[in-house]
């Protein structure tokens, strides 16, 4: 199943090929092989999905045909609202929550024909890139039980990587999507800010979060993107040039100077390949990048702290003890320092706008270091030692502060541990970086 | 209010409210706020007309 776009599942069902029902069996199959150990799930709708799935079948018997999406079983982060059950953001704090309705991304997915099959664990509130915060238990990695998934969507990544799902929706706030996907060997994206809706989706902070699928193929992601975008007007113009036509650029300082000599020469090697390939690589160099993780954090920390505004009062011992402190510590944040960071949130932002005048795409790995070992608070690169929390972050979350739509997908494997890179578009032209991302994807050899 | 006054206020307060992992990270937050406040922001000039119009919403 893994690699196989959901155009040609759908295309199988339509064809009397295939089932559903034996897509959504194949799936709940697989959760009960694997999910004991690797903890992808919070939720799984195993009786609703297969029911979901009949109708499915008997819909195309009838020859009427929902959509783009049609029986196909889907996954989305426990932060997404699913009607009629919990959301619980892996957390004690809302273990009574039900949502009334779907999440809006949730009734697009179903007018396409998706068959919700369950709810992702995921790393406490959507507040930490590695999966082992979780009211639910720690997730796993699938390539390297012992090693971390990546997060904060972890479940989601591990079970489009399994075959638990065909497809999951997760959420972005620092590189929650792109992270797991790289660690996890499948593909994520991270839509332009704004583009998908986060009407019923539990809010970390609010002007950093996007949400966007994870997927085995960049098609797939395109796919679901043009499901899910909710940008009004005409469809967005896809990319029209090939990789021969096509200018990378590479911010290397700042963004290199802290990462795993592997990775590098992973990265490098896929370098070569698109130069191979004609197209143009030249670095370059965002002047400010030294301030992005301070930018960030008087941004993020003072946000999650509203969105927690209550129940930080009403019952703080419900979160994990490191999510808590985290919490804390944003209502500790003056306002002139917040509203210095926006400040220097808008430089950024025109930095990297600027990066991209004469490239379409900047490209860099999506983590410096190979998925570390559950449990491990550091890691120490050429003798110097940073949190794991910094070092996942630091090549993702400029984005989400600048709002760039960035996708993160295969490119190699260290002792068999997934290995992703990043390509990030310009403002507004998520639909183009999808297409370039095809093309870089269809000459990577992973 | 400088960073060593807000230092020292916030410490206060975590100690006053009985959360002790507040500590390292209040540390880490003024360290990370010194290098906000000292940073040169002038900000740069927009990318080319031209190109930003090129790529916004169809």
């Amino acid at each position: 199943m893994n690699n196989v776009s959901i155009t040609t599942l759908v295309a199988e069902l339509r064809s009397g090929q295939g089932s559903s029902l034996d897509l959504v069996n194949s799936c709940l199959e697989a959760i009960k092989q694997q999910d004991d150990v690797l903890n992808a799930f919070i939720t799984v709708f195993a009786d609703d999905a297969r029911r979901q799935a009949r109708n499915a079948d008997a819909a195309i018997s009838d020859g009427h045909d929902v959509g783009p999406l049609h029986g196909i079983p889907i996954s989305v982060k426990d932060m997404i609202d699913v009607r009629g059950t919990r959301t619980t953001a892996a957390s004690h704090v809302r273990a009574d929550h039900r949502a009334s309705t779907d999440a809006e991304l949730v009734t697009r997915l179903r007018q396409a024909g998706a068959i919700v099959i369950g709810k992702c664990n995921l790393h406490e509130f959507a507040f930490g890139t590695t999966g082992y915060e979780s009211a639910f238990g720690l997730t796993r990695n699938p390539h390297s039980e012992q090693r971390i998934p990546g997060g904060s969507s972890s479940g989601s990544a591990v079970s489009v990587a399994t075959d638990m799902a065909i497809a999951s929706i997760g959420t972005d706030t620092g590189g929650s999507i792109r992270i797991p996907a790289s660690a996890c060997g499948v593909v994520g994206l991270k839509p332009t800010h704004g583009e998908v809706s986060l009407s019923g989706v539990v809010p970390l902070a609010p002007t950093l979060d996007h949400a966007g699928p994870l997927t085995s193929t960049v098609a797939d992601a395109q796919l679901l993107f043009e499901l899910l975008r909710q940008t009004p007007g005409a469809a967005p113009k896809k990319y029209q040039k090939t990789l021969d036509q096509t200018h990378f650029s590479v911010p290397r300082k700042y963004f290199f100077d802290k990462m795993d000599k592997d990775i590098s020469s992973i990265f490098e090697h896929t370098v070569h390949t698109l130069e191979a390939c004609g197209s143009v690589v030249t670095d370059v160099e965002i002047p400010h990048a030294t301030e992005i993780p301070t930018v960030y954090l008087h941004t993020q920390l003072p946000e999650a702290a509203l969105s927690h505004q209550l129940t930080l009062k009403t019952q703080p011992e419900l979160y994990s003890p490191s999510v808590r402190a985290r919490l804390e510590l944003g209502r500790y944040v003056l306002a002139e320092d917040y509203l210095l960071a926006q400040h220097g949130r808008e430089v950024l932002r025109r930095e990297v706008d600027n990066a991209l005048v004469k490239s379409e795409a900047l490209i860099l790995p999506t983590l410096p270091i190979v998925p570390p070992m559950l449990g491990d608070d550091s890691v120490t690169i050429d003798g110097e030692t940073d949190s794991v929390r910094a070092l996942t972050l630091r090549l993702t979350q400029l984005f989400d502060l600048t709002g760039h739509p960035a996708i993160s997908l295969p490119c190699g494997r260290i002792d068999g541990i997934p290995i992703g890179i990043q390509l990030i578009g310009r403002r507004h032209a998520t639909n183009e970086l999808l297409t370039l991302a095809k093309q870089v994807e269809s000459v990577i050899n992973v | 209010m400088t960073p060593k006054m807000w230092y020292s206020y916030a410490l206060q307060d975590a100690s006053r409210r009985r959360i002790p992992e507040l500590e390292p990270l209040i540390t880490m937050l003024q360290q990370a706020t010194i290098v906000l406040r000292q940073a040169n922001w002038t900000m740069p000039p927009s990318a080319k007309a031209t190109d930003k119009e090129s790529h916004e919403p169809a």
